[in-house]
Formats: structure tokens, sequence, C-alpha cells
């Protein structure tokens, strides 16, 4: 058997060297020849082979339409040695007038749709160039642009076209190389031909003045899709510095369908794919993200546009289900713009005068050259026409010459000697027709040399004045301009993008419950109402066990919770916050939610609109200090709380509330005594925020204040209780109207008789309505919901009746009102 | 063994090879071209993953990863076992173009991550398909070039000589291997006899892990600084 091993030439290679070269050669060819557009036409090498194609077989605007398989054989045989996939993807997308701003190609038949469709098959469609792709290539034929040999070296391809107008910016780009990308956003051509023709009327202009002109010129990007972009600022960024977020929304209507409030989306932010838009919607119905949404049906076609109906819920509030869209779905998107574009073959992220610059530069050597080529072949002409002259100046002799001449050999040479002309000159006298040489054809020719030499003196004058290349580079681009431009699209307004959570949470009631072990929830209010009507005494929230409800009010979603701490400081929370919880749920720990410091618990909750909405906070502690200080002082974004109150040592908050100076305070203590008086400034003098408060009420010794409750201003006092309750489980109401209202700091009158050995001492007090029903918590957690009514009515001193039947060793530990309008 | 493979007739190890080509365009004009006695082929379609950043799971789960570790037999990380190698030859025959040396820096990183014995011990190797293919005019026979230098060399070398080279079509770029009949990629890239293989060889692993991460890896900015400092290495640019 042969060795095999012996005829083998085995060369080494080191692995790092060959990755790195290999990956190099891939990365930059990439880079320069597949994923990024050239700066001065904006094409990619795939898009400028298809369009060179194109134009050289001939499948032209004027032209009928051919088969695009025919096409993309032509690019991939004579150009472009690559899939043939990709080529006829690139081809079906310049014809995409949802793609391209500016369409290149012009498409006949199924070129699919924005959504998911794709187009036909490349033997069903048909296509030619578009009659603005051929101002692409215009005055590509008079050496405008330099021409390599094709991968095969049978035929020549540009390197780049003319590109008469600014097809970069007009039409963008996107690509992703490898270690960069680039994203440019297209543009609408009036504008973009406005900020090249003022480039070129001040060219002397810096780059900053320039970038502030333009700025003030190019409105934005302008997206084949319309919608609209919010904000400037993105577009600013991208246009100052290459990069910049541009936000795009759809356009939506409200419309009212068959009775049903429906949100109707007519335009989408470019690129955004509509079948997976609709999947996206119901998917986020469906797994309860997006509330509010009862179907969703796309109406659009290609015929009548885009049309996505989402029909709203009755309940629902259109505003804040749009916004919840735009938050979670592509209604709102944005474009990550990253301004980068091959400058003589190297990646660069440039400023938007760093592009039409690049472009004038280009433009000015398309028109040079081309003016070089003109001049060139008007001194060829004018060269023979010359000669023709010298010809018809000696007629007679040069047809004896001619005559008396062998061959043509010989009389070119008898030629050149007798008229003194070069051998083109001579080759062209005897190529001369001999109609030529009647009368009239003398004057021709000598009117066309005339006509040429004016015509080369204007040329070499254009060659010679750089301000008569911008002239007529401008012209041109205008005319292009005047015959193609268009309308802008995309609206561009100013606007927040942030959308705040407020937006996306609608304004409602809520009943909002917190438990003395600090777990708290939002619930529906309408929830506990149908449950009242229900019955009553259903169980509430799950609790821990030993665990109550102490905090028990209703408020709205948008308002602020503040939380006062046994420690005296204020912590706050957004209701909407809290977890949205059913009536049987325990919720979620406040410290989820805020930063208690160690040993810091609930001692009382309030809740506002806003800081604004009344004047004073006040204050009162176990030590009988009462505070009132203005309420915008506690409007501070501090996660860690603020004081609230400086405490004396070993004394605590038990309540707070916002009043206005025309309220009353009703404080009431541990031992029955109570005191009420007007929380004006002058028996209550406003506080700095962090300050000890004053003495609101005295105690006779080992008492302590129990409550504080407001009387508001206006509140039916004859229809006001003040109730109390025992820890044995013995209470009563009170007329309001019996606590008379007292100077601030005294000891008060009696509210109740308190025998701690029989009834137990005071737990609770709360003034109330004829029509409200109160919680009596116990130890046991039984919670006992009782109409005020039912109540008895009695004097202040007095020790009241059983309100609740307690089991052997429990005991009441709160109550908390139900008021008539919950 | 996996359905793509098309197996040799040998079994010693020592004595067989397998080429891993790109494709089943290049895989037809293997098949038809090799020693079918002791040279396997695998075709491997299109861009094979990226190992170095896609998850271990889905690594494993990649049919044509799947192929490639089931046709070479040894296992891989903590498992893998030299002894159970099926080919002492495992030859990377990529299309000269760049899209080719894209797949060869692909397959190395998966060979390099997964069975890096493989590459220490210098059984992997890659092919040297003809760049170019001269043909001169007359009765000449055609050349073959491995490099640009090389094509200009021979045609200087063939003119100065009186040959004649036809106006049209007198060379040929290869694109891909499918362009060659099988017996011409048999007489230029795999004959024993004429063939010129290179044995990839490892000097510095640590070196060569960092390259990895760095070429193959998730941080973008670091490739785009390698690639910025070395752009002008490059050697040929494919548009």
């Amino acid at each position: 058997m042969e060795n095999l091993e012996n005829h083998d030439k085995i060369e080494a290679v080191d692995l790092q060297v060959e990755m790195a070269r290999s990956y190099l050669d891939y990365a930059m060819s990439v880079i320069v020849g597949r994923a990024l557009p050239d700066i001065r036409d904006g094409l990619k090498p795939v898009h400028r082979r298809v369009l060179y194609a194109m134009y050289d077989a001939g499948y032209r605007p004027d032209k009928g339409y051919y088969k695009c398989s025919r096409i993309v054989g032509d690019v991939m045989g004579n150009y472009h040695p690559h899939g043939d996939g990709a080529i006829y993807d690139t081809l079906v997308r310049l014809a995409q007038h949802w793609s391209l701003r500016y369409p290149l190609v012009d498409g006949n038949g199924n070129f699919g749709s924005p959504g998911n469709d794709p187009a036909a098959a490349m033997r069903y469609t048909e296509a030619r160039m578009a009659p603005l792709a051929m101002e692409m290539m215009r005055d590509i034929d008079e050496e405008t642009v330099d021409f390599i040999p094709n991968y095969d070296g049978r035929s020549q391809e540009p390197v780049v076209l003319p590109s008469r107008f600014p097809n970069l910016l007009v039409n963008g780009s996107a690509g992703i190389a490898v270690g960069m990308a680039t994203n440019i956003p297209p543009h609408n051509l009036r504008e973009i031909a406005a900020a090249v023709e003022w480039a070129l009327e001040n060219p002397e202009a810096s780059s900053e003045e320039t970038l502030t002109a333009l700025l003030g010129i190019v409105k934005g990007p302008d997206f084949p899709t319309r919608g609209i972009i919010v904000g400037r600022q993105g577009i600013e960024e991208a246009y100052r510095t290459g990069r910049g977020s541009i936000t795009m929304r759809a356009v939506v209507e409200i419309e009212e369908i068959n009775k049903r409030t429906c949100l109707v989306i007519t335009e989408l932010p470019y690129q955004v794919n509509p079948d997976n838009l609709a999947l996206k919607i119901a998917e986020l119905v469906k797994d309860g993200k997006i509330k509010g949404i009862a179907d969703v049906r796309d109406e659009g076609n290609e015929r009548l546009g885009q049309r996505l109906v989402i029909v709203l819920r009755n309940d629902a509030t259109p505003k804040i289900v749009l916004n919840n869209l735009y938050k979670h779905t592509q209604l709102q998107d944005s474009f990550g713009a990253n301004m980068l574009a091959l400058v003589d073959n190297v990646p660069r992220t440039l400023r938007l005068d760093e592009f039409i610059r690049h472009y004038i530069t280009h433009q000015v050597e398309v028109i040079v050259r081309r003016t070089k080529y003109r001049l060139s072949e008007r001194e060829k002409r004018a060269h023979i026409l010359r000669g023709y002259l010298k010809a018809l100046d000696a007629l007679d002799a040069v047809i004896a010459l001619i005559r008396a001449s062998a061959n043509s050999d010989e009389a070119r040479a008898g030629l050149m000697k007798l008229l003194e002309v070069d051998e083109i000159q001579a080759n062209a006298i005897l190529d001369m027709q001999l109609r030529r040489l009647a009368a009239l054809e003398r004057q021709k020719i000598i009117d066309e040399y005339e006509t040429l030499m004016a015509e080369i003196k204007e040329l070499t004058t254009i060659l010679n004045d750089p301000a008569k290349q911008r002239l007529i580079i401008k012209a041109e681009l205008e005319e292009i301009a005047e015959k193609y431009g268009d309308d802008r699209r995309t609206q561009i307004v100013a606007g927040d993008t942030d959308l705040s959570v407020e937006d996306l949470i609608p304004d409602q009631d809520v009943v909002v419950t917190i438990t003395r072990g600090g777990y708290a929830k939002r619930t529906r209010a309408d929830l506990y109402r149908s449950q009242r009507r229900g019955g009553k005494g259903v169980k509430g929230a799950a609790l821990k066990q030993d665990d109550i409800v102490e905090h028990f009010f209703t408020a709205s979603t948008h308002d602020w919770l503040l939380f006062f701490t046994n420690q005296g400081r204020v912590y706050r929370a957004k209701v909407h916050e809290l977890p949205d919880a059913g009536r049987d749920a325990r919720g979620q720990h406040v410290a989820n939610l805020l930063a208690f410091k160690p040993n810091e618990n609930i001692a009382s909750v309030i809740s506002i609109a806003d800081y604004s909405s009344l004047p004073h906070l006040v204050i009162a502690t176990k030590g009988g200090i009462i505070k009132k200080s203005p309420l915008v002082e506690y409007d501070s974004p501090r996660t860690g709380g603020l004081i609230a109150i400086t405490l004396k040592d070993n004394d605590e908050v038990v309540a707070a509330s916002a009043i206005t100076s025309q309220d009353e305070l009703l404080l009431i203590s541990k031992k029955g005594m109570s005191l009420r008086f007007t929380a004006d400034d002058e028996s209550l003098r406003p506080m700095g925020r962090s300050a000890t408060g004053v003495i609101g009420m005295k105690f006779r010794s080992g008492d302590e204040l129990l409550t504080m409750s407001t009387i508001r201003t206006g509140d039916n006092t004859k229809q006001s209780y003040v109730l109390t309750a025992t820890d044995g489980g013995f209470g009563k109401r009170t007329s309001l109207e019996e606590y008379r209202s007292q100077g601030r700091g005294g000891i008060g009158v009696k509210a109740a008789k308190v025998d701690e050995d029989s009834r137990g001492g005071l737990v609770g007090a709360l003034v109330v309505n004829e029509g409200d029903e109160i919680l009596v918590i116990t130890s046991g957690g039984v919670v006992m919901r009782t109409p005020v009514k039912e109540v008895r009515e009695t004097g202040r001193d007095t020790m009241g009746v059983r309100l609740v039947n307690l089991d052997e060793g429990t005991h009441v530990v709160s109550l908390a009102k139900v008021s008539e309008e919950d | 063994m996996p359905g793509k493979l098309a197996d040799c007739q040998w079994t010693e190890p020592e004595k067989c090879e397998l080429y891993i080509v790109e494709g089943d365009s290049a895989g037809g004009s293997t098949k038809g071209g090799r020693d079918s006695r002791f040279q396997a082929v695998l075709p491997i379609r299109g861009k094979i993953l990226n190992v170095e950043k896609a998850r271990i799971d889905r690594v494993l789960q990649n049919n044509e990863v799947q192929a490639l570790i089931t046709a070479l037999g040894t296992g891989i990380h903590d498992d893998f076992d030299i002894a159970k190698l099926r080919y002492h030859k495992v030859i990377l025959m990529a299309d000269a173009d760049v899209d080719g040396q894209h797949i060869r820096t692909l397959l190395l990183t998966l060979l390099f991550r997964f069975m890096r014995p493989l590459i220490e011990q210098g059984y992997v190797y890659f092919a040297q398909p003809p760049l170019y293919k001269i043909k001169w005019g007359g009765k000449e026979p055609v050349q073959y070039a491995f490099s640009d230098k090389e094509r200009d060399g021979f045609i200087q070398l063939g003119l100065d000589a009186g040959k004649r080279l036809p106006k049209e079509d007198g060379i040929q770029r290869f694109k891909g291997l499918g362009e060659m009949p099988a017996k011409e990629l048999w007489d230029t890239t795999m004959d024993p006899a004429h063939r010129v293989l290179m044995r990839v060889t490892l000097d510095d692993a640590a070196a060569a892990d960092d390259l990895f991460s760095v070429l193959m890896g998730e941080d973008v900015e670091q490739r785009r600084q390698f690639i910025q400092r070395n752009a002008k290495d490059v050697r040929f640019l494919d548009i």
C-alpha cells in the first residue's frame, strides 16, 4: 500500500495568527464591502449593483416591466456573485413604499406588506427603475465616476453613483457590520435639498454655523410610514453628534364604532410591523398587562392603508389605555440614530453638516469631471471641424490629391502634408460624405464650430470657477427637488415622552387597608360596596394571626399617603404604589415600599390629594404635645423619610391630620378626658416641620393621649357624636355638642367614665355621624361591624353599654370608622 | 453516524481524513472528488453557531454542531478522549472568500472551546484550494495560483516564455469550491500527492484564549477596537 503520509506537503500556521487574519479579512470586508453605505451615494455595494445592473440592461422607467428573476440573474451574473435570495430581498426593499421614503425601484406585482406577508417569488414579480433612480445614474456616461473591473474581469462596474440627489439622507440606511452598525433615518427630499443649497451658498461658513443653519432647515427625519416624532432633543443630538434616540409614535384617533369607543391606529412608527403589533397587544391583554381592551381588529390593507382598531371596554379610560399601549408596545418606539457611513472606505460617525459637506464634495467632483469630459468631447469635435474647414478652403486641391492617390494611406499622408492637418483630421476628411461639399454645408460647419467654441469657453470658465460649479449643482438639485419633492409626512410635536406612572394608571377610588402588623393594600372601592350590600361580617383581609386592620379609608389612586411613625418621621407613597389586591388578600408589607428605620412602626396614616389641598398638618403625641406646620413643608421625595416632629424622650406620635385653621381638634386621653379647641393660628401657632410643638393637653398622672379627631368646619355637629370604646368591650356615643370648645393646654372635661377594673380602659374614640358604621377589632382577630345608630347615646360622663361580646382572655384593641359615603 | 457524513471505507484513524466543507454546493464536489477509501466528507450548512456567544444547551442542540461532534467521535470538554478520534487529519476546507474565512473562524472557535486537544496535538489542518486558475491560450496546461502574488508571478513568467493569455476569461477567480468540478478539486486540493495542507499549531494557549474572547465574544467595543488597530493588516477585501 502506498504511504500517503510521504506525499503530503505540510506547512504550519499558528492558530492565533490564522484567527486574527481570517477574522480581520471578514470583518473589514463586511464593514467596507457589505453592510455600510458610502457617504456619497448612500448605497451599499449590493444596492449599487442592483441599480446599475438595471440601468445597464435597460430596465428603465420608459420601458416595460421585466421579470425580477431576470434582474436578479443580471445582478448576480454580472456584478454580485452572492446568493440570489439576498439580491431579491434588496430589490424588493428598494420597491417598498413603506421601506424607502422615495423608492428607487418601480415594482409590479406583490411586493409584500409592512406586516408579515413576504413578496411573491421572483418568477412572479416584475420591476424596472423608478424615475428617481435615473437621477442616481444621471451623467454616469460622462466619466463622472470611477469604474473598476467586475469580479470576473469581463465588465466594469461603478465604485459610486453620481447620485444627483442626496440619497443617503433622503432614503436613510441601516446595516449591521462587525463591531459597528449604522442606522440613518430617511428625510424629506425638499428639506435635505434646501440644506444642501444653503451649504452651497455658504461655502465659507464654519461647521458650527452650518450645523446651526441646517438644524433650522432640516426639521427631522421624515418616515415613509408617516407617524409622529415626539420631541426635538433626540433629533438634535443625532444631527449634532451622530447619535440620538428619536421617539416615534403612532397616530391614533378615537372613534365611536357601534357605540363602543375605539382607538384607531392609522399611522405607525417607522419599521413597526402591524401584524406583530396586533399580536403583541392581544398578548398583553391576555396576560392582563393592559386593561380596558375588549378586542383588537386589523382592518388595514394595501389599498386603504394602515388601520388597526382597538375596541375599548365600557369602563376604560381611552387616554389611560393609550398611554399603556405607548409604554408597552411599539405604538411608541424609538429610532436609534447612528449616523455612520463610509468616507473613503473608512467608517465614520458624522454630524449633519458633515454629511452635507461630503455630499457636496462628491457633487463638485461629478460636475468637474462631467465638465472636463464635455470639454474634451467638444475639443475633439472642434479639432475635426478645423480640419474640414481647411479642406473646404482648398477643396479643389484636396479632390485632386485624393483622385491622384493610389490608396487611402497615400491620400491620408498627402492630405496631412497639403493641409497641415494631423492624422485624425485627415481621416475625418477622407470619411467626409460628398454632400458636405455643397455650398450651404460649409456654413453649417462654420456655425457648428462657432457654437462649439462658445461652449468650450463656457465649460472652461466652469472648470476654473468653483462658484459656478456650485451654482450648477444647486440648479440641478432644485430641479430634481421640484420634480420629485413632496410634503413632509411625519409630524414633529414637542413633548414629554416620559409617561409618568400617573399617566398609566386610572384615577379611581380605592379602599386603603393597613394592618397593625404593617400589611398594606388597595382594593377597588366598588368591590367593597357590592360586598357590603351582600352581607355584613364577611371576612376582610386574610391576616396573619394576631394582626388586625388598623387603617381603613378611601382614597384616590393618585393621592399621596403620608405614613407617620411612632418615632416622629413621615414617609410617603402614592396610593397606586400599594399592591392592588382583592378584599380577602393580605397585601404587602409596607417595608417593601418604605424605608422604615429599626423599631419604627406606623402611628398614623393620612391621604392627601396633593400638598396644597390643605394648609396645615397637625401632629399629636402620647405626651399631649401638639404641633401645627404648613403641609407643603412635608413635600419631599426623600425615601429615607422626613422628620415630622421632634419628640421628647419616650414620647410617641399618636395621630396626624391635615387641617385648615378653622377646623377644630378633639383630643381624648386614655383615662377619658377630652379637650376640644380651634386650630386657628392664635391658639395654635404654626411652626417649622421639625419643631417640637406646644402643649396640647395636660394630663393627670398616669394618663396619656389616646386619639386626636378633627372636626371640620361645616360638619353638622348636631348629627356628630363622639364614640368611645373600652378594652373590655363597652362603648357609648355622646353628641359632639356636649363637648364645648376650650383653650389649648388645659386638662379638659370628662369624655367617658373610665373604670379600668370593671369596664376596662379606653382604646378608641372617634368622631362619627349617625349614618356611619364602626369596626370593633378584638385581640382575637374578630372584626365586629356595628352601625353607629345601634350604639347607645348617653351623656359624656357615663360608662356605656356592652358593644361586643368578648371571648375569654381577649379584649378590644381598636376602633375604626366606615363612613357613610365610603 | 450523522446523516450528512460521507464516511470513508478504512477504519484506522491514523490513515483517515475528515474534510469539513462549507455547504452542500461544496459538499458535492468534495464527495465526488475524494478518495473514498480514506477521505470522509462532512458538509456544514451555512454559518455554524458562534459557540463563544451561545449558551451551552443551545450549542449542543444545534444540528451542525452535533453532526461534527458525532463524526469526530472524541466527545467534548471533560469527556474528551483523543483515543476515540476517528480521523487523524481533521481538514477544514472553506471557500476562498471572506465568508469562508468567517466560517473557518467559527469552526476554530468550536474546536478550541470544546475539543482543544485536537488543536494542541496537531490534528487540525486547513486545505488550500487555489484562488486563481490561469487558462493559457493554445495547448499550454492551466496553472493554479494560491495567492495574488503567485498569480502575477505565473502570468509574468508565462508571458515572458511566449505564452498567450486569452483576453476573455483568461483568469478564473474561484469564489467557491462548488465552482470546481470534482476532478479539479481532487487534483488541486485533495490529492495527497499534490496538495499543500496547513497544520494548525498552538504556541500560546492563554493568548489564543484571549483572542477568541475578543473576536468571538460579547464585547462589541473590544472587537471594534481590535478591528481599528489592525485594519491596515487586512490581506484582501472582498466586495
